[in-house]
This record gives C-alpha cells, sequence and structure tokens, in this order.
C-alpha cells in the first residue's frame, strides 16, 4: 500500500460513487410508493427526503471525483447532467413537501422520470452501451459476421489440414497480450468504448458500433490496422495521442498476425504493460541512490524520454570517478544511452567502463585528453551509434579500432589530429558520413545580371541607348589618361571618351591629329 | 539543495496543498510527506521529454528590429519593372497600416537594389541577396521558410510574440519553457543565457522581459551574458574574499533559508537557494566560458575579424557554439538594429555586414563538430517589411515600413530538413500564396524537435492551464528530415 500522502484522494473517494448512487434510487421509489399507495406518513416522508437529499449530494460529489480522476466514454456528460438536475430536484421536493404540498407529487413523478435515462446513462459507462440490447442483438451479429471470418473460427479447427499455417484465431494468442496491454482498458470486457471489445477473438470480430474491425479479404484495410497507422495527430488514431502507443515489434506482431504471416508470441518482457515492468522509476531505489551519488558528484542525469527508460549521463566539471561513483554508474547501466564526458582527461580504465556500458549509444569525448590514443579502450563499446572525437588527440590504430565497432554509423573526427597520426601510412578508407572537418560552402549556380531599374520616371532613352553609347576607348586619345564617363563624342559613328572637356575640345577641333590614339 | 527533482518537488501551490485533502494534512508537517506533494498530476512538466527528442538545443537568432526579406531572402525580380509604381489594391486588401505610413499619399513599390545568386541546395536551388554571399554558401544546410507571418505589427508586441508565444506581456519565454520542461546538462551555466548585440541601424527598445520567466519559476528567466569585464554583474566577489568564506557564508544563509522553506512552503526561497548556489558555481564556469583563447586561429578566422571585439554578433555567435557545447538548452543571441524606416539600403549593408559571416561560420563550426544535428540554429526577425517605400523612393535609397503579413526565417540543423526553400508569397511579397507558417506553428515544431508535445508542456497559474503554443500551432511535419 502506497503512504497516505501519495493515494489520490479524489480517485479514492470517487470510487465509492457505484456503491451511493443505489441509495437515492432507493429513497425515491420508497417515497414514490408512499404516495402511490397513498399511505399518510408525513414526518416519515420528510425524513427520509432529508436523507434523499444528503445521499443524492453524496452521489454527486463521488460521481464528479470519478469524472475528474479518470476518463470516461461519452455518455458520460449526459449522466452527468441528469444527475446534478436529479440532485436540484431532490432539494426541491423538500421544499415542495414543506410548502408546496400540491407540487409535491408532481415533482416526484417528475424524479422518477428523470431516474430512468440517468441510470441507463450510468450503466452504459460500467456496462456498455449495448448492455441492455445485447440479449436481443448477439444472434444478429454473428450472423451478420463475414462467411470468410467465420470459417476461421475455432470451432472449425477441425476442418483445417493438419500442416495448414493456423488459423487467425488460433495465433491470436500471439497478439492477445499487445491488444490486453495497450487497447484493453477502453475496449475490454468491461469498458467497451465504441462498442468494441478486443480481449478475445469473438469481441475482436464482433467489432464495433461503426462495423467490424477486421477485413478478412484486405487485411490491409481492417480498421484495426488503419487507426493504428493514422497519423498521431488524427483524432481517429489509436490509441489516443495520449496514451502508450504500441512500440515498433509490437506493430510488427500484429501486422504478422493480420496478414497471415509467420511470427511467434513476443517475449514476455517486450510487451511491457506498465504494471508488469515499471519504467526504470528514478525516484525509487536503488536509482534513486545512484542517482544521488552522481548527481553529488556533479554528474547531470537526465531522462532521454519520458518513460526514464533511456538516461543520459553529463559530466561537467567533474573529477575522474571514484568507485562508489563507478558502481553507481553500473547500478544505472541498463538505461544509460548517451554519455557527455567533454573535455578532460579520460583514463583509459574509465573509457573502458563506459565502453562497456550495455546500452550506450551516443559517446562524446570531444576535448578529452586519452590516455591510449589509439581508443583500444573503446572495444567493448558493442552498442555505439555515434562518438565524438573533436579536437581530442587521437593516435595510430584508433581508425581502425573505430572501423571495427559493429554498430557504429558516425565519428566526429574533426581537429582530433588523425591525419597528422596516419601521416606516411596508408589510410583507412572512412564511410562518408564520418565528420573529419570543416565541410565547404555550397555553389552559387547563377547570379542575376546587375540591377537595372525600367521606370516611367527615367528618360527612355537612358535606358534603351546607354549601351550603344559607351565608349569604344578607354584611354583618352588626348593624354593617354582613363577616360571620365561624362566626356563623350561620336566621331566616324563611333563613341569616343575623354578625360576632361578640355580634350574632348581639342579632338573636335582637328580629329585626325589624334587618329592614331584612337583603337581600331 | 541541488538535486533538481527534489527542488521540484518543494513546490507548493495553494492548488495542490487542497488537492490532498483533509485526510493527509496531518500528515503535510513532515518532510517524509513532500513525496506526496508531486501527486498523480497531468499538468506537471516533467524534467523529461515527452519522446525522444532530435535536438537537444536551440540557438536563437533574434534580428530585432525586423529585416527586409525582400532584400535577404525573398527575391522579386519581377518588381524591377514596377519600380515607384503604386501597390495595386487588390493586394494591400485595404490592410491596417502603421502610424508611419498610414498618412502616405502613395505607396510606391521600391523594388531590391541588392542582387541576387541562386546557390545549389537541395532542390532548384535557394536565391540570396548579395548582402548575405556566406550565408547563401550554407544554402544547403538550411530550411527556408519565406512565409512566415505575425499576429503583432508593431515591434514590442511582435518581439513578445516571437519570444513568449502570446503579444502580450506575462508570459514566460520560449527559453524558459525549455528550463523548466527539460531542465539543464550543465548546472554549472543557466540553461537560458542571452546575448545581445548593437546593430547599426535604427534601433528599437529590447526590455529584459523578453526572456523573463513570466509565471515560472525566476531561476528559469534568461540570463543575460554581457560584453567586457564582467560578464555577469554581480558575480565576482568583492576583492579581498576567499572562496571559502563565500562557501561558509553560503552554507549559513542556505541553512537559514532551508528553514524558512520549511515552515513556510515560499517556492521562491527555493528559488533563491538554486539561484545563489548557480552563482557561486557560475563564478567558476563564466570566466572559463568567455575566454576566447583556447579557440585555435582557423575558428577565430571563420566567424570574420569582429570576432575578437567582445559583444559582436560575431564574438556571440562564437559564444554562442561554446554555450552550445557545454549543454545550455537555449541560447538567445539579439541583433539590434534592423528596424530600416528610412535609408534602408546603407542601414542593412551595415547590418548584414556584421552578421552574415559569424552566422554562416556559426552553422558551419556545429556541424564540423558533429553538434549541428543535436542543434537548432533558428534566425529571423519579429515581422518582414513592406515592398512599398516609406518616404521617398529613389534608385539609390528608400525605407520600409512594418509588415507582419509575410516574411522569412531560417532555421539549420535539429532534424530539420536541411536544403529546402518552403512557401511562397506573391509576386509583390506581401501576401503568403503558398503554405503559410505562424509563430504558433514555429514554435510547435521547434518543440516537437526538442521531444515536447507542444499540447502537453503545461503550467498552470491563476485557474487555468497555459502553453507556448497557446490554442494553436500545429507541428509543420514538412519541415522535417
Amino acid at each position: 500500500m502506497p503512504p497516505l500522502a501519495a493515494v489520490n484522494w479524489m480517485d479514492a473517494i470517487g470510487r465509492w460513487h457505484p456503491l451511493l448512487l443505489h441509495m437515492p434510487i432507493g429513497l425515491l421509489v420508497a417515497l414514490a410508493w408512499l404516495r402511490v399507495m397513498r399511505i399518510e406518513a408525513r414526518r416519515a416522508e420528510r425524513s427520509l427526503l432529508w436523507l434523499l437529499v444528503l445521499s443524492t449530494w453524496g452521489a454527486g460529489v463521488t460521481g464528479w471525483l470519478l469524472h475528474e480522476s479518470s476518463a470516461y466514454p461519452d455518455p458520460v456528460h449526459l449522466h452527468e447532467y441528469l444527475g446534478i438536475a436529479l440532485l436540484g430536484l431532490s432539494m426541491g421536493l423538500l421544499w415542495m413537501h414543506r410548502f408546496r404540498q400540491p407540487w409535491y407529487a408532481k415533482g416526484l413523478a417528475l424524479a422518477m422520470v428523470l431516474l430512468v435515462p440517468t441510470a441507463h446513462f450510468g450503466a452504459s459507462l460500467t456496462h456498455g452501451p449495448e448492455f441492455l440490447w445485447e440479449p436481443w442483438q448477439a444472434q444478429e451479429k454473428i450472423d451478420e459476421v463475414p462467411e470468410s471470418v467465420v470459417s476461421q473460427d475455432p470451432a472449425d479447427e477441425g476442418f483445417a489440414p493438419e500442416n495448414a499455417t493456423p488459423s487467425p484465431a488460433q495465433r491470436f494468442a500471439h497478439v492477445a497480450p499487445i491488444l490486453e496491454a495497450r487497447c484493453a482498458r477502453c475496449h475490454g470486457e468491461r469498458k467497451r468504448k465504441g462498442g468494441l471489445a478486443l480481449h478475445s477473438f469473438e469481441a475482436l470480430q464482433r467489432g464495433g458500433d461503426s462495423g467490424p474491425v477486421l477485413d478478412a479479404l484486405d487485411p490491409a484495410q481492417s480498421e484495426l490496422w488503419l487507426r493504428l497507422q493514422l497519423p498521431l495527430e488524427d483524432e481517429d488514431h489509436m490509441p489516443p495521442k495520449n496514451k502508450r502507443q504500441l512500440s515498433a515489434a509490437e506493430q510488427e506482431q500484429l501486422r504478422a498476425w493480420l496478414f497471415g504471416e509467420p511470427s511467434t508470441p513476443l517475449a514476455p518482457s517486450s510487451v511491457a504493460t506498465p504494471s508488469q515492468a515499471p519504467p526504470l522509476d528514478l525516484e525509487s531505489e536503488p536509482y534513486s541512490s545512484a542517482r544521488g551519488v552522481l548527481e553529488r558528484a556533479g554528474v547531470v542525469v537526465v531522462p532521454a524520454a519520458e518513460e526514464h527508460h533511456q538516461l543520459m549521463l553529463a559530466w561537467d566539471g567533474a573529477e575522474p570517478l571514484d568507485a562508489d561513483q563507478q558502481a553507481a554508474v553500473q547500478t544505472l547501466a541498463p538505461a544509460v544511452v548517451e554519455v557527455r564526458f567533454v573535455g578532460r582527461p579520460v583514463p583509459s580504465p574509465w573509457l573502458e567502463t563506459l565502453a562497456s556500458l550495455p546500452a550506450l549509444q551516443r559517446l562524446d569525448l570531444s576535448r578529452c585528453e586519452l590516455e591510449h590514443t589509439d581508443l583500444r579502450a573503446l572495444q567493448p563499446a558493442a552498442s555505439l551509434l555515434e562518438v565524438r572525437l573533436a579536437r581530442t588527440s587521437i593516435g595510430r590504430g584508433a581508425l581502425e579500432r573505430l572501423l571495427d565497432l559493429p554498430q557504429l554509423d558516425r565519428a566526429v573526427l574533426t581537429g582530433s589530429g588523425w591525419r597528422e597520426a596516419y601521416a606516411g601510412t596508408s589510410l583507412p578508407e572512412l564511410p562518408p558520413q564520418w565528420i573529419v572537418g570543416v565541410r565547404e560552402p555550397t555553389t552559387a549556380l547563377e547570379q542575376e545580371p546587375p540591377v537595372v531599374f525600367e521606370s516611367d520616371r527615367e528618360p527612355e532613352t537612358t535606358a534603351q541607348d546607354s549601351p550603344n553609347l559607351s565608349a569604344v576607348n578607354t584611354l583618352c586619345p588626348v593624354t593617354g589618361r582613363p577616360i571620365d564617363g561624362d566626356y563623350r563624342m561620336v566621331f566616324e559613328e563611333q563613341v569616343i571618351g575623354f578625360c576632361c572637356a578640355q580634350c574632348l575640345g581639342r579632338f573636335a577641333k582637328d580629329p585626325e591629329a589624334y587618329r592614331s590614339a584612337l583603337p581600331d | 539543495m541541488t538535486d533538481p527533482l527534489s527542488e521540484r518537488r518543494l513546490w507548493l501551490t495553494r492548488r495542490r496543498f487542497l488537492g490532498l485533502g483533509a485526510a493527509s494534512l496531518g500528515a503535510c508537517m513532515g518532510k517524509a510527506a513532500f513525496a506526496g506533494l508531486r501527486a498523480p498530476d497531468a499538468d506537471d512538466a516533467l524534467l523529461a521529454p515527452h519522446f525522444a527528442p532530435q535536438a537537444k538545443r536551440i540557438i536563437s537568432l533574434h534580428m530585432e528590429g525586423a529585416p527586409s526579406q525582400l532584400d535577404l531572402f525573398d527575391y522579386k525580380p519581377g518588381l524591377r519593372q514596377r519600380f515607384d509604381q503604386d501597390l495595386p489594391d487588390s493586394i494591400r486588401q485595404g490592410q491596417r497600416l502603421t502610424g508611419m505610413t498610414s498618412g502616405q499619399a502613395r505607396f510606391p513599390v521600391a523594388p531590391s537594389l541588392f542582387r541576387f545568386t541562386r546557390y545549389a541546395n537541395r532542390q532548384d536551388g535557394a536565391w540570396v541577396s548579395e548582402l548575405m554571399p556566406y550565408t547563401g554558401g550554407i544554402a544547403d544546410r538550411l530550411t527556408l521558410v519565406r512565409s512566415m507571418h505575425t499576429d503583432a505589427i508593431n515591434h514590442e508586441p511582435a518581439i513578445t510574440f516571437f519570444q513568449t508565444g502570446h503579444p502580450q506581456p506575462g508570459r514566460p519565454s520560449f527559453g524558459s519553457w525549455m528550463s523548466y520542461g527539460l531542465g539543464s546538462l550543465n548546472r554549472n551555466l543557466p540553461s537560458f543565457v542571452v546575448l545581445i548585440s548593437q546593430g547599426f541601424g535604427n534601433t528599437q527598445a529590447l526590455s529584459e522581459r523578453f526572456w523573463g520567466s513570466g509565471f515560472l519559476d525566476g531561476q528559469h528567466a534568461g540570463c543575460k551574458i554581457r560584453a567586457g569585464a564582467d560578464p555577469v554583474l554581480f558575480l565576482k566577489d568583492p576583492a579581498g574574499m576567499q572562496r571559502q568564506d563565500r562557501r561558509a557564508m553560503l552554507d549559513l544563509v542556505q541553512a537559514l533559508n532551508e528553514q524558512e522553506q520549511r515552515e513556510h512552503f515560499d517556492p521562491n526561497i527555493a528559488t533563491r537557494m538554486t539561484q545563489a548556489e548557480m552563482a557561486y558555481r557560475m563564478q567558476m564556469s563564466v570566466p572559463e566560458l568567455v575566454d576566447l583563447s583556447q579557440e585555435d586561429e582557423a575558428t577565430l578566422e571563420m566567424y570574420g575579424p569582429d570576432v575578437r571585439k567582445p559583444g559582436t554578433f560575431a564574438a556571440n555567435c562564437l559564444l554562442a557554439r561554446r554555450l552550445a557545447e557545454r549543454g545550455v538548452r537555449y541560447i538567445q543571441l539579439f541583433m539590434r538594429g534592423w528596424d530600416a524606416h528610412a535609408n534602408l539600403p546603407k542601414e542593412i549593408r551595415d547590418q548584414s555586414r556584421a552578421v552574415d559571416q559569424p552566422q554562416a561560420a556559426l552553422v558551419r563550426d556545429l556541424e564540423r563538430l558533429g553538434l549541428l544535428d543535436e542543434t537548432l540554429v533558428v534566425w529571423g526577425g519579429e515581422f518582414g517589411r513592406t515592398v512599398y517605400s516609406q518616404g521617398t523612393l529613389t534608385h539609390e535609397n528608400y525605407g520600409r515600413d512594418h509588415h507582419p503579413r509575410a516574411f522569412t526565417v531560417w532555421v539549420a540543423g535539429g532534424g530539420f530538413q536541411p536544403g529546402i526553400v518552403y512557401g511562397e508569397t506573391d509576386d509583390f511579397g506581401y501576401n503568403i500564396v503558398d503554405r503559410p507558417v505562424s509563430v504558433h506553428d514555429l514554435h510547435a515544431t521547434l518543440l516537437h524537435q526538442m521531444g515536447i508535445d507542444h499540447e502537453r508542456l503545461i503550467f498552470r497559474h491563476q485557474g487555468r492551464k497555459y502553453r507556448l503554443t497557446d490554442v494553436s500551432g500545429h507541428v509543420m511535419k514538412d519541415l522535417l528530415a
């Protein structure tokens, strides 16, 4: 039992609702009985009415708490509103009994009428909306099941050849734990949201209010599968966004079952329901004290995802760890997927400890001072996907060691001195996704021409004629100095430029004297 | 008192106190009862992501004053033929303007003065203006969103909106939500750091509350690191004070605080205690952080000549990379001076020269250290600028007014799809015609990459639940790799 303070009191109290609600029902019936049978018992009635008001309040408050502390399918709101109406009416009855005798009987009749739908919707929540009609409908429903599915019913087992693949019904055991763990809380024997239950193969075949969920002819079109494949954001996605989703392995298992492919039941541990395999809870022992040891040593322990299955350890300014702290790392080891150990000396035994963490995927050793530069201590890191060695200094043999790591996808070697270490020897070929230095900028493909504005404000001629008006020469034919665009004249259908107004004047007087200085 | 989980547990609000119910009131008096204070409460944000994150941190490069998208990234060559023509009413559609141009007799189209170049990316190339050649050079690393839009038309509300998800002040800023939801990866530095660079153009006010924690605990507010001898104000011990004296003093004060905390459950006392410890550790970590002497020549050169001048955008970009390496969750850079109502060509030249090389260097530097994949670099202003000129339009000069309907933002790294251009504006760069992205959408997408469901990072305050994205925001899956 959890400590008192950890109990969810709203829930604990709310769960008395199903018990309490029967009191007002009984009292209302009793009060109505007294009137119908014309039994004169005014004092008894008054007393019962008080009891009615109190018990209705009790039922109302517990019902509200229950609704607040856990989610219920839709008729819950109707049930709630009707319940509140009944609460009001029961208080009204007390008042009418005292002051407005003639109204009392009518009020009582109204309460009896209201009671029926209130109770019905309430019962739908616990027994499923179909509960009342099921005895009539069950026969029709089974008749509706498509023949192809019926033939796969366990009853037909005898007809199947002995060496044939087992029918979906037989293989239902392979997915039952998944459905039980992920779906049955809302679609189970007790709660049947949307009329759907997934606790047995028969129930699964029956489908929900909106039709069957299995399509024997085209499994890919099965509602069960389609809903699962919808994007998480979609409101029809199942399980709902805020609930636990199926893992990849579970989805694959379900798919194999649906499509009739051979499959074996998942190991019990991989179909973890919250109660079976609690997520690695940082606040429980021994993880809590291991975390404490590390955090006191200046290590940040961060969950890598909500369920705390995966942890990241980040060292910031910490000394190499003593025996206690190493033991703490070992305690947390199954969950440690990432280690940041940046900018400090790394003794080889310590690197070996890190490398032997069974789940370690990412190791950041940037700016670290390595004891053995050939990285031999990294050898046990079989699960390592990425290692960062930027601005370290690694030596000969290190690249081969990295290439030997079976899972390694990427290494960051920028500034690690590997080129120098391998100078003069043949370099092992490195995978293209490894980062070994700064990447070149991307190339310019084209440049737009210089910006020229075409505007109705500008005189048309400038824009149109300017190409023709540029000078054919670059040096002034008179002085030999560079030309100035402002001084130009047309000579023999060519534009000649000059360095100044004087030169232009001189040229104009006697062009022949300068003809030799003109370009051909 | 340095364990973040137990610190979180000390949070006692009236709601939670009453929520315990009368039965456990007695138990409340002892410290053992604190375990129950964190009763199943779905509103409680976790010091853990909701799902496996792509990115571990965000570097936000905010161009304060709003740079002109038309002169940098939103290439509209067709406008060159429309110089000084009136902006058609069918484009403006009677949109409300700021008081600065609403009195103008006409709205003449001002095409960009700057040449654009098409850089290779993973699509058919990205057009970037001559003002940002280095940024063009990383076009294959960028997710260039040309279809951002915002709700506010003035700086103050628009920056507040961009930083806090709401145009009115009082909400926690993006970085504070990060710090609150994910905690820090380095306990020697704050998880949210702010760096400010002064610009060269028309400058707007920069309020401290742009990085405030709003109704979140004060420890989640951004910590400003300044240029110069005293990077964090009041951090240094007075001359002559020994570090062990400081420690002894802190221990005594903490003991008293702890006693007070046990009696009054005031979360501000817990904040004060955490902050004192943080400051003590920062006395060691900050000098090491801002000491750029460990950086080699090649690195400094990459960021350009300004990098040696503290406080410049270049120096702050390098500092941002150093903060990223050290595990800071949210690094907010502000570059001031983009508010070019007049003399835009001159101002934007100076502004762009100051940011272009450093911001490209930051992305390439993160990339070469293997950090870009887990770091989101976000670049953008609070809104865009108008296609029509504010004030006199000539071939050499023009100004542009505020324009919330369309602007450009880019993101690099952190699992965003590199080398794409997303969204499109009309021929005037005025309205979005394809795949708009709102500020809430951007926030939701960034949070998603940090492993956070934006609908579930919640804080209850004044009787309602608050989110960074308020009541909207969609994760833009198209932007993600």
